[in-house]
Formats: C-alpha cells, sequence, structure tokens
C-alpha cells in the first residue's frame, strides 16, 4: 500500500490530468473510502454511487488538494463523507444493511493493539484520537461517534439517545470541545 | 498537519466536519468559505484530518469493480485511445492500460509451455492466439488463448473481477469489420473452455480483438453488447 507522500503525489498528477496516477489512487483508497460509506449510508448501491460521485469529483477538483490539508487519505475520506452527508440529509436510507451491533465498539480497541495494517494510518495520530476521544464523558463520546460514523443529525441523535435535542446539542458541542482541548495537549 | 489550533469556544468548524450542522448554519459555513474565510477553512481542514482518523478504524471493504468503470466513463478517461477507432458504439470505449506487450508475453509462454498443453500439442498448422485482459486498478484479469485447434478459447481467470449477483461479464470477439461475436461468461476464478462458433473462428486474426462488457446475469440477451465494455484487448497470433 502507498505511503502518504505516494499518495499526495498521485493526487499532485490527477491534478494534471494523469490518467495512470488516478487509477493508481483510486486502487490505493478506494477500499478505505468505501468501507466508511457503507458505513453511514448503509447500502450497497448508494455506497457504490457516493464512492463513484467522489472520485469523479476529485479527478474534476483535484486542485483543491494541497499538502496543507494534510494526508491525502483523510482528505479523500473527508471528500467522501461528505457526498454521503449530502446524500443522507436529502433522504434517509431504506436501511438496506443490518444496524450496526455498536459503533462504539470500534474505539474500545485496546490501545496498544496493532491498528489497521496500512502504511497510510499515522499510528501516532489514529493514536492521539482513540486516547483523546476516551477522556470524553460517555454521551458526548457516543454522540461524536454516532455522529461521524452515521451521519446523524442533532434530530437523529436526540431520538437514537432518547435524549432531549438541547441536551443532545450539548454533547456533542461539549464533546468536540473536549476532543480538541485534548488533541491540541497531545500534540 | 498545520499548527493551527481553533478558538475553542467557536464548534462550528468541527459540527461542520462532523454533520451535525443544520441546513441553515452549513450554507452560512458553505458562504463563509465561498467568500475567502480563511481562518475557517483552517479550522476545517484540522478537523477534516483529525475526525479522519476515525474513517481510519475501520476494514477497508473492497469495493465491486464496475465502480470503476462508472468512475472511467464518468471522468471520461481512457477515451482518447479509440479516437478516431472503427467502434460504432460510444460505449465501446478502450478499456484501461492496453495490454498489447502482455499479450505478446501471454502468447510466448502458451508456445512454450505448449507441448505440455491440449490445445497446442501436435497442432501444427492451427494458428494460436493469445491475449491479456487486465484491469489496471483492480489488477484483475484473465489469460485468454485459443485450445483445440483454434476451435475454443482457453480463459483462465488471474484474478477474480467480482461483479454483483444481477452481472456478469461476456467475453466478446471483435473481427476486423462487422459486428462484436458472442463468445461466453468470464470465469471469476480458475481456468474455462468456450467453445468458438464457426463465424468467431473464421475471424480469428491478429487485427480481431476481445472485449468485455457488463451485462446482465446470464449474458446479453441481445446477442449484442449491451451493458458497458468494460476492457478492449488486441490479439496476439502466432502463424500456424
Amino acid at each position: 500500500m502507498a505511503d502518504n507522500s505516494q499518495l499526495a503525489e498521485w493526487l499532485e498528477a490527477v491534478g494534471r490530468g494523469d490518467e495512470q496516477a488516478f487509477q493508481h489512487l483510486y486502487r490505493a483508497t478506494s477500499a478505505h473510502l468505501y468501507s466508511l460509506l457503507l458505513r453511514m449510508l448503509r447500502n450497497e448501491e448508494r455506497a457504490q454511487d457516493a464512492l463513484q460521485d467522489t472520485f469523479v469529483k476529485v479527478w474534476k477538483k483535484s486542485h483543491t488538494y494541497s499538502s496543507d490539508r494534510g494526508s491525502p487519505l483523510t482528505w479523500l475520506l473527508s471528500v467522501a463523507r461528505y457526498r454521503a452527508l449530502d446524500m443522507l440529509r436529502r433522504q434517509r436510507p431504506e436501511t438496506g444493511m443490518p444496524e450496526d451491533p455498536d459503533v462504539e465498539a470500534l474505539l474500545l480497541v485496546d490501545e496498544n493493539s496493532p491498528g489497521p495494517q496500512d502504511e497510510n494510518v499515522t499510528e501516532e495520530a489514529l493514536a492521539a484520537v482513540r486516547t483523546c476521544l476516551g477522556t470524553l464523558q460517555a454521551d458526548q463520546r457516543r454522540s461524536v461517534i454516532l455522529a461521524y460514523y452515521e451521519g446523524l443529525t442533532h434530530q437523529e441523535l436526540a431520538a437514537r439517545l432518547g435524549a432531549p435535542l438541547g441536551t443532545v446539542k450539548s454533547w456533542v458541542r461539549r464533546g468536540l470541545m473536549r476532543l480538541r482541548e485534548c488533541l491540541v495537549e497531545t500534540r | 498537519m498545520n499548527d493551527h489550533e481553533p478558538q475553542p469556544e467557536d464548534t462550528r468548524a468541527a459540527e461542520y466536519v462532523l454533520g451535525t450542522l443544520d441546513a441553515e448554519q452549513r450554507v452560512a459555513v458553505d458562504m463563509a468559505l465561498q467568500a475567502g474565510d480563511a481562518s475557517l477553512a483552517r479550522e476545517i481542514a484540522w478537523w477534516e484530518q483529525r475526525l479522519g482518523q476515525l474513517g481510519l478504524e475501520l476494514e477497508p471493504v473492497a469495493p465491486p469493480a464496475h465502480v470503476w468503470s462508472r468512475i472511467a466513463l464518468g471522468t471520461g478517461i481512457g477515451r482518447s485511445s479509440v479516437a478516431g477507432g472503427r467502434r460504432r458504439s460510444r460505449r465501446l470505449w478502450q478499456g484501461l492500460a492496453t495490454a498489447a506487450s502482455l499479450a505478446a508475453v501471454a502468447l510466448a509462454l502458451v508456445l512454450l509451455l505448449g507441448p505440455d498443453r491440449p490445445g497446442v500439442e501436435g497442432e501444427a498448422g492451427a494458428p494460436v492466439y493469445a491475449s491479456v485482459i487486465r484491469d489496471e486498478p483492480t489488477g484483475a484479469g484473465w489469460l485468454v488463448t485459443t485450445a483445440d485447434r483454434g476451435d475454443r478459447l482457453e480463459v483462465t481467470a488471474l484474478r477474480g473481477y467480482p461483479t454483483d449477483a444481477d452481472h456478469s461479464l461476456q467475453l466478446w470477439l471483435l473481427p476486423e469489420a462487422g459486428n462484436p461475436i458472442p463468445l461466453g461468461l468470464m470465469p471469476q476464478a480458475g481456468r474455462h473452455r468456450m467453445g468458438l462458433p464457426p463465424e468467431a473462428a473464421d475471424a480469428l486474426s491478429a487485427a480481431a480483438k476481445l472485449a468485455v462488457s457488463l451485462e446482465p446475469a446470464g449474458g446479453s440477451p441481445t446477442g449484442q453488447p449491451t451493458g458497458e465494455v468494460l476492457w478492449v484487448e488486441p490479439l496476439t497470433g502466432q502463424p500456424g
């Protein structure tokens, strides 16, 4: 698997219309994006549509990436995620896949356990986010995680968590503030 | 990552990235970004990098191969290589990296391994053709060679190309002139032999090509390609 500098090189080449680089980029990153899109959209066809839209957009607008946007892979994940959010906001899907038993379980992984075997994953950055999420109160953490992986709005979070809207908004907001403080501290 | 540290009281950028802003707030952020609010853009980039780590927690899932084909169609990449070609249909665009040189290698291999391979052995006088069909992004590929004195094609899946249950990959012979001739369905694994209809056997030549299209399960209902043509590859021939 390509590392970040290789991905950045390909993205830059894509900006010059390099089809080969585009293929390489797709091959190296599409499985990460598709996994997240499946999680958010819970429907294979919609996830495939979103993946397609994402890469068509990247091909047409790759000049909007610059190295100060950080790692190419997380940037691509953002582009994919915004696309999924758009789709979700337009129409909540007919659920085509089983509910995830517990997204939070994703983050209960032992900090010392190896992360995904992939050089794209900067272990330090991932560990920092894991650690810092662990410092959030449970309701805050759950809200942020559900919002990230399922693209839930405040209203949907309130319904899911069985809490008043104002309370949920506060959980998200305080959770993000705490997360940021922690991430800045552990840098 | 940049060193920008967002102001603690403002979670607008974070919630924009997380997706929890309502439509009105979201539009307001978009407008501020379009108006060139660099500080907000930096905050958003900062959060994209941090929250993006959560996306990397998930086990990667390879998308089905037809997604790439659709992307290639959507971006128009790969089309330049058939400009001025003899294709009637705009959908018959050239696949990905042309594998002419690979086909030559394949042919050499077939000839080299010939004595051990049924269909090649003792076939003085029967020409041998080979082609490699390859999907660059997924690494999927097939080796296609003639066998049984040119009466059959042998298709060996080097690496499968998953399709959903509603679709099959169908192989076509594109004669030097005339319509595509349906051959058979591409195997996802292993080696598969398909009979060559007489018209296809007659049309085999170094000027012919092979194409694979995405069809309804079981193959094209019309006898002509109805779905996207995913790859077109040349045949390399060794006269008998």
